[in-house]
């Protein structure tokens, strides 16, 4: 049995039909190792959520994996029954949304929203789900959780509403956690709370984290592993000490040098669009995709993953295929 | 949320109009002085000295119509079987609407939804009429009971209203389903019953209030289309008026329903208007009173949202 607890092979996804069809993933390949957290890094509409969605097959109707292969815990996900996904779901994989205003039904307790996913997976009679929930809450950090069990979303604040949310997802004590820009709505104070929260969890349990975030500040201090993705593609991943290092792909420089640092000068702070790719490649083959935006043209010419050095990956255009610079 | 709803004024004046509208078809008899028919007018002498129909000023306080019967009894009357009737086919378009967008809906199935927009631009009381017809004829042949004959009328009536309200519902249900709070719940292992049961629906409830209440008012308005085609609920009979020298039939309905009224005296909209304006001042209050019920629903849904 290998160590890795997820691992996505050549996955490609699909919105729409006949001539409408967009391609919002394309053969992505990513593993998520046993107590390890694993960023997907990248810019909004890069295909993140949508591949975190599909690891819970709940892809919007008008979506699907056209190919490709998710593995968890060496179960084919893409091959499950909705009836074999829902004993998965909230179980042994749960999700963590970014929008905790629009994560929560507005119309209903947030105690009773806590127990949904347990009342489907542990058999338990009601006044045992409460306080359940409630130790969850406490767990979260609520210091009067009879108190917020019994209140609406709208009562909460936006980082309260989010370890809402976290609690819910840790309720059947998943083996893996899949946070979608869990902080994005949250201030940096209450970002840090949240973003502990999660790594505390995966330590107590030796769960997995596979963390999306477009934030790189996140990605040092909390991944293991990093893939960075533009246009539906990873274009680099390796281990969270070689991308910081050592980073090839001109669009990982470019995130990584939108940081802003104490120490350098006061300038304009740059944006991921001030790094352009630079025309030698990498040992005479150009970096793929062409350009950063996906508004922007694509070159959709053959490209892949090469490794560069043991467990570095960069994305570089086919040799076969136009664009060998000298 | 009914408690809520119940303290908004508006919902309150239509509600109570309504219910005492209802109570009173039901028990004018114990407490008002029946006098149900006045077919001749008396001088100090005893002197014949007019012929119904009389106007509400002759014959207050709303007069009468050609058969000498008093219209306040008549409408009071009408009123059990025009509300009722209007509620329940309300009630099952609602019901079945429902049921169909929850059961099946797999697909977006444009063809069905293009079918049901291309049924709106025809009139629904054309639509009624044709099915109504010959139900009447195979009633002339086979006589059926008013009863039943009441409950296959509902039915068809039901029937018209169900199409579009699925598409309707069907929108709906897409849009909430599409929602954020779905997908998470759905993402804790939710199975769709549940989700349907505790989200969905709830969602859904104060809409269905709102397209309840639209719905009693399109049928209230059916009934008074189809009383002018003298389709009336319940079947009609013709009976012949005037003197042996000048007999003219004319149809009445059985049930007595407002739309009946209107439907047998139409004719007479220029030498009785009150006839056919007491029973269509009635049909305006009652969805008057519906549309105040609605404006309540909505006050108490906006102040719920702030």
């Amino acid at each position: 049995m290998s160590n890795r607890l997820l691992e996505i092979h050549n996955l490609n996804i699909s919105f729409g039909s006949g001539k409408n069809v967009f391609k919002a993933v394309t053969d992505i390949s990513l593993s998520v190792s046993k107590g390890q957290t694993a960023a997907l890094i990248g810019e909004s509409g890069s295909g993140k959520s949508v591949t975190s969605l599909s690891v819970l097959k709940l892809l919007p109707a008008n979506g699907r994996a056209e190919s490709g292969s998710i593995r968890f815990d060496d179960k084919e996900i893409l091959q499950m029954t909705e009836k074999e996904m829902q004993k998965i779901r909230g179980n042994e994989i749960s999700m963590i949304f970014q929008d905790a205003i629009a994560s929560l039904n507005p119309g209903m307790k947030v105690g009773i929203q806590i127990t949904e996913g347990l009342k489907y997976h542990k058999q338990m009679p009601k006044s045992e789900l409460r306080s359940v929930a409630l130790s969850l809450l406490e767990q979260v950090g609520f210091h009067n959780p009879a108190h917020i069990f019994d209140q609406y979303p709208s009562q909460l604040s936006g980082g309260m509403k989010q370890r809402i949310l976290i609690a819910m997802a840790i309720s059947c004590k998943p083996k893996l956690i899949i946070a979608d820009e869990p902080t994005t709505a949250l201030d940096v104070t209450i970002q840090r709370q949240v973003l502990d929260l999660i790594a505390d969890y995966k330590i107590r349990e030796d769960a997995s984290v596979l963390m999306i975030t477009h934030d790189f500040g996140v990605v040092a201090e909390y991944a293991d592993w990093v893939y960075v993705m533009i246009g539906g593609r990873i274009v680099e991943s390796g281990d969270v000490f070689t991308i910081f290092n050592n980073p090839i792909h001109p669009y990982t420089k470019g995130l990584i040098g939108c940081i802003p640092s104490l120490e350098s000068d006061r300038e304009r702070l740059k944006s991921v669009y001030d790094y352009t790719f630079e025309e030698a490649g990498y040992r005479g083959r150009k970096f793929a995709p062409e350009t950063y935006s996906m508004e922007s043209k694509v070159y959709h010419a053959p490209s892949s993953l090469i490794e560069v050095e043991p467990g570095h990956y960069v994305r570089l255009f086919d040799e076969s295929e136009v664009n060998i610079v000298g | 949320m009914i408690v809520r709803i119940l303290k908004q004024p508006q919902f309150l004046i239509g509600f109570l109009f309504i219910v005492s509208l209802i109570l009173l078809s039901f028990f004018y008899p114990y407490v008002m002085d029946v006098q149900k028919e006045s077919k001749f007018l008396y001088d100090e002498n005893e002197v014949i000295v007019g012929v119904a129909p009389f106007s509400p000023k002759d014959m207050p306080p709303f007069g009468t119509d050609m058969n000498g019967k008093h219209l306040l009894y008549l409408v009071l009357e009408g009123a059990k079987f025009t509300i009722l009737i209007t509620l329940v086919i309300a009630f099952l378009r609602i019901f079945f609407a429902l049921f169909f967008s929850l059961f099946h809906r797999k697909s977006k199935s444009t063809f069905f939804d293009d079918i049901v927009q291309a049924t709106l631009y025809i009139p629904t009381a054309i639509l009624a009429y044709m099915f109504m017809v010959p139900l009447f004829v195979k009633d002339a042949t086979e006589p059926m009971g008013m009863m039943t004959l009441i409950v296959v009328q509902c039915l068809i009536l039901v029937g018209i209203g169900v199409p579009p309200l699925v598409s309707t519902f069907s929108e709906e249900i897409r849009s909430i389903l599409a929602k954020d709070y779905i997908v998470s719940t759905f993402s804790l292992g939710s199975k769709k019953p549940y989700v349907y049961y505790k989200h969905v629906l709830p969602e859904l409830s104060s809409k269905l209030l709102l397209l309840f209440a639209q719905q009693a008012i399109q049928t209230l308005i059916l009934l008074a289309h189809l009383g002018v085609l003298a389709v009336f609920i319940g079947g009609s009979k013709t009976i012949m008026l005037g003197d042996i020298f000048n007999l003219t039939p004319a149809t009445i309905s059985l049930s007595g329903e407002w739309a009946g009224i209107i439907g047998q005296s139409y004719q007479k909209l220029l030498t009785a208007p009150w006839i056919i304006l007491v029973p269509l001042s009635f049909f305006a209050f009652t969805i008057f009173s519906i549309n105040l019920m609605i404006q309540g629903i909505q006050n108490s849904l906006e102040s719920n949202k702030s």
